[in-house]
């Protein structure tokens, strides 16, 4: 048990002195981090788990019932694992409620803050650096 | 006749022994690698350490003229001349090479070191880079980019040569830089010529520190004092696959570029 607990500590430390911040190859001014965009029973139609980021892409309903297509970058896998998401986290075919920061210029991408499954289940991303930088 | 009797059993306690051997070996190297903790041990670095991805950087002195118009034309992902991703000329995000010294203070997910005969190897883990420094007395080159069959080329590490200024201090000199590569994420320039001295000094057997100083006359008014960070031993000693692969950096900038066009 105790050897357990010391392993996963060591892969916790490995992971987020590795991970962090995660934002590396992207720049944050194309988004408005003032704002928070709340996107619900929004489906997933495909989510790429990859470096340098992941892409998500979702349909949701607007306010007149139309679909719309948003496309989410995320964090790299070593990022989100360091949240606690795995590769399986979410799939295409989920539906979920997801907070973004908008694109500045009105397009439909983000940058994904969280996401809240079906179950409840809330899975975040780099929500803790950014609180402290 | 007496030779084929014997073969089977070499080859069943070859079979045996072997494995149990190796069983043996790698505990004991795990053994050795996982300790923590104690002295730093004399004229040595080697292993592998982790600290942060983008280390926290100095500002430069005042640039030459040539320094500011290299600057000027660079149009970095991150700081405070950040743009969208779509107008960037990071050489990253397309993967290019870092080049050193951005490799020392940017991306830097983790580093190790080996000293083996003539040379002490620097592996990082970003890109699976490896760097050779010479520590058997070779002058650095003085010939990079010059006209001539015996030239030397720039390169995007350059050519890194290492002594030890005392125990526990290990002193790299590199030159003879691809100009094409930048310091570090914010865009500053350093030119073929430049001399970058990175000092890692052993704190203890868990603690490294390391301070980068580039002297370049041609781009910076002074030398300029980069960074001081210091590394800790890698609770696992070994490394990650983390690649920077161009197809899925290209379809990330594409797919995002709209994101970051007009406003």
């Amino acid at each position: 048990m105790t050897t357990r607990i010391v392993a996963f500590a060591i892969v916790i430390t490995v992971v987020t002195l590795t991970a962090a911040p995660g934002f590396a190859h992207h720049s944050d001014v194309a988004y408005d981090q003032a704002k928070r965009t709340t996107l619900k029973d929004a489906k997933i139609i495909s989510y790429a788990w990859r470096n340098p980021h992941g892409i998500m892409v979702l349909d949701v309903k607007d306010e007149t019932g139309e679909v719309v297509r948003w496309t989410l970058e995320t964090g790299s896998p070593s990022s989100l694992m360091t949240d606690g998401w795995t590769k399986n986290s979410v799939v295409a075919g989920d539906v979920i409620t997801v907070d973004a920061n908008p694109a500045r210029n009105g397009t439909k991408f983000g940058r994904l803050l969280r996401v809240t499954k079906a179950d409840g289940t809330v899975l975040t991303w780099g929500e803790r650096n950014r609180v402290t930088q | 006749m007496k030779t084929s009797a014997y073969l089977p059993a070499v080859i069943a306690f070859s079979l045996i022994a072997t494995p149990a051997v190796a069983q043996r070996q790698q505990q004991q190297q795990e053994s050795a690698a996982t300790k923590t903790g104690g002295l730093a041990p004399r004229r040595d670095i080697s292993g592998h350490w982790l600290g942060p991805v983008s280390p926290r950087k100095e500002p430069p002195p005042p640039m030459t003229a040539l320094g500011q118009q290299v600057f000027d034309a660079t149009k970095p992902l991150q700081g405070p001349r950040a743009v969208p991703i779509a107008q960037t000329t990071d050489p990253l995000v397309t993967c290019n090479p870092q080049g050193f010294p951005r490799s020392a203070l940017f991306e830097t997910r983790g580093f190790a070191f080996e000293h083996v005969p003539r040379r002490t190897l620097q592996l990082l883990q970003y890109q699976r880079i490896w760097r050779e420094i010479w520590t058997d007395g070779r002058p650095l080159p003085t010939n990079v980019g010059a006209p001539g069959k015996d030239a030397r080329d720039p390169r995007y590490y350059g050519y890194s040569v290492g002594k030890w200024a005392d125990d526990y201090t290990f002193v790299v000199t590199t030159t003879g830089f691809n100009e094409d590569a930048w310091v570090d994420e914010r865009g500053y320039p350093r030119s073929m010529d430049a001399k970058i001295e990175e000092r890692y000094r052993r704190i203890d057997h868990d603690h490294l520190e390391l301070s980068v100083t580039i002297d370049d006359p041609k781009m910076y008014t002074k030398p300029y004092f980069v960074m001081k960070q210091v590394y800790t031993w890698a609770p696992v000693q070994e490394f990650e696959e983390q690649l920077c692969i161009p197809s899925e950096a290209l379809e990330y900038r594409e797919t995002f570029r709209p994101a970051g066009t007009g406003k």
